[in-house]
């Protein structure tokens, strides 16, 4: 079946069976690769994009339910001033996630900050929880969230400086 | 080698009049909303969806959310996501929690309520909830629309009261005041994933005394422990109580772990017994 | 100069590329009898065993793992026949048609072994151990297991094998780049020079991909060479799951004998790996578990067993702490019962037993550095270890049950171990270690090595390590691509060794080039290679001699709090104190230590190594301390230490607060259930 829908910021259109699903369609139609395949069980997040602006993981979504819809991935995510904030953060705080997971954190990141921009610790590691990696030390990852949300809304939270 | 099988069908109707016909005619159709258990469920990324499938997500009706003083109405295609956005002040607490504790965030974001409900052989996670806020379900085919209790809804068994041609459109859950609302997900490392136990306990107080307590514990699979008679022993009971009162509580708690003698693990049986003595604890303590 | 590869293998492609797939046995041990399928499509190619043109098996030091079954199962998951073909989805619906028919066998288990599953063996006796025991004042026992750990590293195992004119090109994610060189030559019969290895992009692989990259890439090469295409083969994920090597299992058994003040006279121990159906890293694994479990204290008598046990379950790997860590696990939790037992707190005994400036380990092996003093008391004053046990074992000798003390049971357990780096065993390499440093004209540094860093700190570490040497800006040093046609063979990025042996090496290459500077033209390439030192090298057979050439030390406390309801176990703080040599960039080291006890505690309380991730919200607070050496002198690795150090101080935490004596990982809530029903 024909699928058309937008992909950062952009109307495309593929050619796919109906339940192939859209981590595949991204990957291998639209060679796009900063969205990665894992579990396909929306269990370890490195799938997952920002759909009608809401993060899901894209290993879950079928090609027929994309039609209309409006896709972010990390590709596209990349050109906003939010991702270069986030990057930035993760450098500050010397947080180095591997590539495999770091489209979908980058984005659960922006995905938690929208909802809550002034998380807590706990708020924090609750709404990151669908990002299984543990490549590298939540410590770092707190500090980064935490600048993040500090720049964002020009007020700390918590324990900004991250633990020792 | 056989033949590659045809691509599904897909079907997608914009209104529920659309829906309940088109399913009247493809009663074997798989109904899809959300689709996160139906993909999961999939052996690999390569096993197929049925030959027809009926994408329900873009369905108006089951999209709403509406109030009133006594109830709240969620469409059955409603996302977890957006049933959360309501609120923790107006959702029961309990169901709040458990949706949390349900799904990580991402998930929520394209999981339903109506899809976790049609889930035929687990009552993980969230039924005790949903049966102890007594939620009622709205089914509807072609022409004729019912009302019926979850309990009878999704009985006993790996079985559904859904028939060929049903939809379920509404999951309503009424208003009602709990001094108490507890839920717990206890599920920590297992060895065996089938020790799972979920929790949740509502209960209404005064001066000490229970005025009004509900308790159920949901499992891996399709047992649910319940009893009606325990939780009617301990109304009008004053607490903490006494060591010869914990006597008949006792007594009804084994009696009601018997009935599934099979089917739960010694391991869960003590846990449901610790779980109780716990919330009953809490309960003297407020 | 090529530099770091920025893609994992499952975003690779290469124009006319195959995809591949491994059919399996769906039986845990037995014989093939049949394999019958229907007529397959011109475009899928099919390659069975007995095809392989060079050899059919992944070689490791003297091990042999068959690259498939050819008649007989040993494992379930073992690999039958391969498949390639355009369309991965006609691959997968060919797959379900073909059928295998088994004559199944009881599958070999671990607990009570054959004497065929004993692949390797050692009985070591150093003293006078029975006379000690006739004198023991107290014998004590205990034996302690282990699980299989699982580590599901976030990118699929995979590699894309091309054939480029005369050479055949692997991309991969490995550890070991030149290891995956040499398999895939053998595999198709051909002179290492023409095949070339790439590294691709991976998560940090915690030495799971030693040699498991090596299969992979193997088979990969073999449908590549028969279709005479690109083939790219991934795992998916349940596959991985399945057939990935895990940590191996372990069961130690303890006798030792106490004098009359509670300090240990001799041991007698007995210890069983599992090493899975085919030994690779088992000689090391075997040596470095024994190693351990004779514990970090003063050397007495001993009587040493062990065995690898081969059954039938794929091939475990390394893992962090290869040995180490199921040693040390047994050893101090062990010398934590025998601190309870002789009524001593857990810190009085440790100290007073450690082993001391000459000292020896385990009866024969000589440290190559002590444990710094006040590694141990600097733990348990970060922690306020003393207060705090002596606080929960006075509500341990209160509560006549668990459930009596109305509020969740505390406990707090405390551990002391080592790791070293590099390989214990392999004191004559087939090819040394080497690294080339390349200062250019232009003032540029390149460093060609063929060690990987998933993570860049190693990479990180190296750079700065240059510019510190050549004041060179870091933005000037160039860490080459891992590629087996372009750098010299550093070795497996395994054991530390990035950081001890490839970092040293980095080190010495760059003090030559100081020296040369001035003297010589640009551009100067030096090579250094590692040299093992002769003296004092480890005997196996004897249990003497040097194990490791350095050693880092750490102590560790660990406070829990069991939910007396649901028996659930959090951890409310970690300390650690460590000690390590010169300390390389102190913030990236903090990660890796804090990193690797997440990774611990997930071995700790995961039931069969199974493949959930701690959730990130059961993240403890965690301390970690470096007792610093100054800017000089050696680095030692710490990947491994928390491995060592913290499965043992949580069961003792556990044991604390259950009021029960806790043997075995993991600890899950049926455990505790199990131990505090019974009597």
């Amino acid at each position: 079946m024909n699928v058309t829908f937008t992909l950062n910021g952009k109307s495309v259109t593929v050619n796919a069976e109906p339940d192939q699903r859209l981590v595949q369609i991204l990957r291998e139609e639209l060679q796009l690769a900063g969205t990665k395949a894992g579990c396909y069980r929306g269990e370890c997040g490195s799938c997952s994009v920002l759909l009608g602006g809401e993060l899901i993981p894209s290993c879950l979504v079928p090609a027929f339910a994309v039609r209309g819809a409006t896709v972010v991935t990390i590709e596209g995510f990349a050109r906003t001033r939010e991702y270069a904030e986030i990057i930035h953060a993760f450098e500050e705080a010397e947080y180095a996630p591997c590539g495999h997971c770091l489209g979908g954190r980058v984005l659960a990141i922006h995905a938690l900050l929208v909802r809550l921009p002034s998380p807590s610790e706990r708020e924090i590691l609750a709404g990151l929880s669908g990002i299984r990696c543990q490549c590298a030390d939540v410590s770092s990852l707190l500090r980064a969230v935490n600048l993040v949300a500090y720049s964002r809304t020009r007020k700390p939270h918590g324990r900004g400086g991250g633990r020792t | 080698m056989a033949e590659p099988r045809g691509a599904t069908n897909v079907y997608t109707p914009s209104s529920l009049g659309e829906l309940l016909s088109l399913y009247d005619k493809l009663p074997q159709a798989l109904l899809f909303n959300g689709g996160t258990h139906i993909l999961r469920e999939l052996r690999g990324i390569y096993d197929r969806l049925p030959a027809n499938v009926i994408n329900i997500a873009r369905v108006e009706d089951l999209n709403r959310i509406s109030r009133t003083e006594r109830h709240i109405d969620i469409g059955s295609a409603v996302t977890v996501s957006r049933i959360l956005d309501i609120g923790a002040n107006v959702l029961p607490r309990a169901l709040h929690d458990a949706l949390i504790a349900m799904l990580p965030p991402g998930v929520r974001n394209l999981a339903t309520l109506g899809g976790n409900i049609c889930i035929r052989d687990r009552r993980r996670t969230i039924y005790p909830v949903y049966l102890l806020l007594e939620i009622h379900l709205e089914v509807r085919r072609l022409g004729a629309t019912r009302w019926t209790p979850l309990s009878r809804f999704a009985g006993p068994g790996a079985r559904l009261d859904l028939q060929d041609g049903e939809v379920l459109t509404r999951i309503r859950i009424p208003f009602s005041t709990w001094d108490r609302e507890v839920y717990r997900r206890i599920d920590q490392e297992l060895e065996s994933p089938s020790d799972f136990l979920s929790f949740c306990g509502l209960a209404r107080m005064e001066k000490n005394v229970i005025n009004d307590v509900r308790f159920a514990f949901g499992t891996a699979g399709t047992i649910v422990v319940r009893s009606r008679e325990l939780e009617n022993e301990l109304i009008g009971r004053h607490l903490p109580l006494a060591r010869r009162e914990m006597v008949p509580v006792a007594e009804l708690l084994e009696a009601t772990l018997s009935l599934h003698r099979d089917g739960l693990s010694a391991f869960q049986k003590d846990r449901i017994r610790s779980i109780l003595e716990w919330f009953l604890d809490q309960l003297a303590e407020e | 100069m090529a530099l770091q590869e920025d893609s994992f293998v499952g975003d690779l492609a290469a124009e006319g590329m195959l995809q591949g797939i491994v059919m399996r046995a769906t039986v845990d041990r037995g014989e093939i009898l049949s394999i019958s399928y229907p007529k397959v499509p011109r475009e899928i190619t099919l390659l069975f065993p007995e095809e392989v043109p060079g050899e059919p098996a992944v070689s490791l030091f003297s091990q042999r793992l068959p690259l498939f079954a050819e008649r007989a199962v040993a494992f379930r998951g073992e690999p039958i026949m391969l498949l390639c073909g355009p369309d991965e989805r006609r691959l997968a619906e060919l797959a379900e048609e073909i059928e295998i028919r088994y004559r199944t066998e009881s599958p070999l288990g671990f607990a009570q072994p054959l004497e065929t599953q004993i692949a390797e063996r050692r009985e070591v006796v150093i003293g006078a151990p029975d006379r000690a025991f006739d004198d023991a004042f107290q014998i004590v026992e205990g034996e302690y297991t282990t699980c299989a750990q699982e580590y599901r590293v976030s990118d699929p195992p995979g590699a894309l094998v091309a054939f480029e004119e005369e050479r055949v090109v692997v991309s991969c994610p490995t550890q070991w780049p030149f290891h995956v060189r040499n398999v895939v030559a053998a595999v198709l019969g051909l002179p290492r020079k023409r095949v070339e290895v790439r590294v691709t992009r991976m998560s940090p692989p915690r030495d799971s991909r030693i040699w498991f990259s090596s299969v992979v890439a193997a088979q990969c090469a073999l449908l590549a060479w028969k279709s005479r295409r690109p083939v790219r083969l991934l795992l998916g994920c349940e596959e991985a799951s399945a057939v990935q090597p895990r940590r191996a299992p372990s069961r130690i058994h303890y006798r030792t004998a106490l004098d009359r003040d509670g300090n240990p006279v001799a041991h007698d121990i007995d210890l069983s790996v599992d090493c899975g159906a085919a030994p690779m890293l088992g000689e090391e694994l075997l040596e470095r578990a024994l190693l351990a479990a004779a514990g970090p204290y003063q050397s007495t008598a001993y009587r040493l067993r062990a065995r690898l046990v081969t059954t039938s379950v794929p091939p475990m790997d390394a893992f962090q702490g290869l040995g180490l860590a199921q040693g040390f696990f047994a050893a101090e939790t062990h010398a934590s019962r025998i601190a309870e037992l002789t009524q001593t707190d857990p810190f009085t005994w440790k100290e007073r037993n450690l082993i001391r400036r000459n000292g020896l380990l385990a009866g024969g092996a000589i440290p190559a550095n002590y444990p710094p003093t006040g590694l141990l008391a600097r733990t348990v004053e970060l922690s306020d270890f003393a207060r705090k046990y002596a606080a929960y074992e006075m509500l341990k000798k209160r509560r006549e049950t668990i459930r009596d003390q109305g509020s969740a049971l505390r406990g707090i357990g405390l551990a002391v171990a080592y790791q070293g780096a590099g390989f214990m065993t392999r004191s004559d390499e087939p090819e040394p270690a080497a690294v080339v440093v390349r200062l250019e004209a232009n003032g540029s540094l390149y460093i060609l090595t063929s060690g990987v860093s998933p993570s860049g700190e190693a990479r990180a570490a190296w750079t700065e390590s240059a510019a510190r040497i050549l004041g060179i800006e870091p933005k000037r040093i160039f860490v080459s691509f891992p590629d087996t046609s372009l750098v010299p063979n550093s070795g497996p990025s395994a054991l530390s060794r990035n950081i001890t042996i490839i970092g040293e090496l980095v080190e010495r290459a760059c003090e030559t080039v100081v020296r040369k500077r001035f003297r010589a033209a640009l551009p100067i390439e030096v090579k250094k290679t590692l040299k093992l030192p002769r003296a004092n090298r480890w005997n196996p057979e004897e249990h003497t001699g040097l194990p490791f050439d350095r050693l880092s030390w750490a102590a560790a406390a660990v406070e829990t709090e069991v939910d007396p309801v649901t028996l659930e176990t959090e951890v409310r703080g970690i300390w650690t104190t460590v000690s390590c040599g010169r300390v390389m960039m102190e913030a990236a080291a903090r990660r890796v230590v804090e990193n690797g006890i997440v990774h611990a505690l997930w071995w700790c309380s995961s039931s069969h190594g199974s493949e959930r991730s701690p959730a990130l919200f059961e993240f403890p607070p965690i301390t970690i301390e470096f007792l610093s050496a100054g800017q000089k002198g050696w680095v030692g690795g710490i990947e491994e230490l928390a491995a060592c150090v913290i499965p043992s101080a949580y069961v003792s935490a556990v044991a604390q607060a259950t009021s029960r004596y806790f043997d075995t990982l993991p600890i899950t809530p049926e455990l505790i259930h199990r131990y505090t029903e019974e009597p």
